[in-house]
């Protein structure tokens, strides 16, 4: 896969900064058909860091209702990166 | 915090204030919290979002205005502080850089008095008044004259009648007087000279055509020394009847029984306006000469106040007259912008005066104890709100000491007393000086037992009299017994 297709957004939430923060472990929201090879590869070459782990999990559409009509969220794939001690990545500007 | 002052007019600067980083980010991390906390990030809890994740939703600048929101009291008092400087008003604080964070504010500072030396200055005293039986004589011509009874008489118009006239006057091409149907009283006083004496001898009905001139330096520059064709046509010849004096005139006047009574009342009255008029001379006086010597600075809004002082008092009065300022100013024609224009001069007299005077007071340690200045209060109130129960004038006076407005009433009371004391101390007087000086002690040694008393009694208005009553007046008094 295409480096550049994979990462789609950080994922900012108050567990996230944490895990950042404590445990250099990063979230993003990547493409559904990534592997944990391509967003190890994805995240060294944006980021310019090393990369030790990666955690993928696959987060399942959920039903939504519209009145009368039902629908479903697409499925996607989040990726929790875990980075080589002393890299860290500034998902934020002016931090 | 880096300040700098730069002065821009009299008595006013503008401040640069540069305060430290430091102190800025600390209040703008506070800040962002409590932006968090009212307008949560998604994805944090309230008031949990990292600063970052604020500044990029909001905005830096965004916090920094609401952070400066909140400390701008701060630095500006912290500012005055560190430029050493004394102010009178403050002016909207401008953000004029925001990275690094500069400030800047225009401030007015407090006047400075400069009372030079005026232990030499003197005035001279007015004598005493002394009222002399002509002048009760004329006033008691003035009650007879005000119950006087006029008859409408057929017969030729003499010297003290009343008469009702048409009068047109004519200068040249100038009209100077076209009135009908005037009621004058004939007297050789009336101008211009001879007015009076020209009507003599008229008939009802009659016209006479006359031409008199107003003497050279008579006190209307229009006229003055003007040559002027009257003609004027009798309508009506009324004799004027006084009436005697004696017990009766005098139970006309008022409520008097006896002549003798209504005497004493005249002069009693006569004595009080003269012994006002006197006053107010020695004080114009005084505070003249006083002026002399002092050299104020005030800054412009210090004026404006004054105007807005003088304003104020008018619509007050305008408001017991039943009438609306604004409507006021539409009938005379003027707009508030002109009203304040032509106050303006006698505003910067009396705002100079007033510094002068409070210098004064301070110079002199003139003081006014609390028990003084509630007296005054409670008078003023009962007078203006026809208020009699007590309770209600503690109340109104409590309330007034929390909105400030106790303050403002005790420099005017200070105004005044300031100005007693400085003639006494002008003219000479001095057992009033000693007077003046004693009424502060033992109004406050009275005030202390009332003080006392309250606090046994819990009465809420005693405590906050003890607050009040910072008058030292043992550190005054000797001086001034030293003086006597």
């Amino acid at each position: 896969m295409n480096v550049y297709e994979v990462i789609k957004r950080p994922i900012l939430t108050e567990k996230t900064t944490e895990q950042a923060d404590e445990l250099r472990q990063y979230t993003f929201e990547v493409d559904r058909r990534a592997t944990k090879i391509d967003v190890r590869r994805a995240v060294e070459a944006a980021f310019d860091v090393t990369v030790e782990d990666v955690r993928i999990m696959r987060m399942p559409g959920k039903t939504r209702r519209f009145g009368r009509h039902i629908g479903r969220t697409s499925t996607w794939k989040k990726a929790s990166v875990t980075l080589a001690p002393g890299d860290s990545i500034s998902l934020f500007e002016g931090v | 915090m880096k300040v700098n002052t730069e002065t821009v007019a009299t008595r006013e600067v503008v401040l640069t204030i540069e305060p430290d980083a430091k102190t800025i980010e600390d209040a703008m991390r506070r800040t962002a919290r409590q932006i968090s906390r009212v307008r949560p990030v998604p994805g944090f809890r309230p008031g949990r979002a990292p600063y970052a994740m604020v500044e990029r939703m909001f905005g830096r600048e965004v916090i920094l205005n609401q952070a400066l929101d909140v400390m701008a009291p701060d630095i500006y008092r912290q500012a005055l502080k560190e430029a050493e400087i004394e102010a009178y008003s403050q002016g909207q604080i401008e953000v004029e850089t925001e990275d690094p964070v500069v400030l800047k504010v225009n401030v007015s500072l407090a006047p400075t008095v400069e009372l030079g030396d005026y232990s030499e200055l003197s005035i001279e005293p007015e004598p005493e008044v002394a009222i002399t039986d002509e002048q009760v004589e004329e006033e008691i011509e003035a009650v007879r004259r005000r119950h006087a009874e006029y008859t409408p008489v057929e017969r030729p118009l003499q010297m003290d009648d009343h008469a009702v006239l048409d009068i047109k006057g004519v200068s040249g091409e100038e009209e100077i007087v076209n009135q009908e149907r005037v009621t004058v009283n004939v007297t050789e006083e009336m101008m211009p000279p001879g007015f009076g004496e020209a009507l003599v001898g008229m008939s009802v009905d009659e016209s006479r055509e006359f031409t008199l001139s107003y003497p050279e330096e008579f006190e209307d520059e229009e006229l003055a020394g003007r040559e002027v064709d009257y003609e004027v046509t009798l309508h009506t010849v009324r004799e004027v009847e006084l009436p005697d004096v004696d017990d009766d005139l005098a139970k006309m006047a008022g409520d008097y029984d006896t002549l003798d009574e209504l005497r004493e009342a005249l002069t009693e009255r006569l004595t009080q306006r003269l012994e006002a008029e006197r006053r107010q001379r020695e004080t114009e006086a005084a505070v003249e000469a006083l002026l002399s010597v002092v050299t104020v600075e005030y800054p412009q809004a210090a004026l404006e106040d004054e105007i807005d002082r003088i304003m104020q008092n008018q619509a007050g009065r305008l408001q017991s007259m039943g009438l609306n300022f604004q409507s006021y100013l539409n009938m005379v024609g003027q707009t508030i912008e002109t009203f304040r224009d032509s106050v303006r001069p006698s505003a910067e007299q009396s705002l100079i005066e007033r510094l002068a005077l409070l210098e004064y007071a301070e110079a002199e340690g003139i003081e006014i104890a609390d028990a003084e200045l509630q007296g005054e209060v409670g008078r003023a109130l009962s007078n203006r709100l026809a208020m009699q129960a007590s309770p209600q004038i503690d109340e109104t006076i409590d309330e007034m000491r929390k909105d400030g407005t106790m303050r403002l009433i005790y420099a005017d009371v200070l105004v005044r007393k300031a100005a007693q004391h400085l003639v006494a101390n002008f003219a000479g007087r001095e057992e009033e000086l000693a007077e003046l000086s004693e009424s502060a002690e033992s109004e406050t040694a009275e005030d202390e037992e009332q003080a006392a008393e309250g606090e046994v009694v819990g009465e809420p208005t005693s405590d906050s009299a003890v607050e009040e009553s910072a008058v030292p007046a043992d550190e005054e008094q000797p001086e001034a017994d030293a003086e006597a």
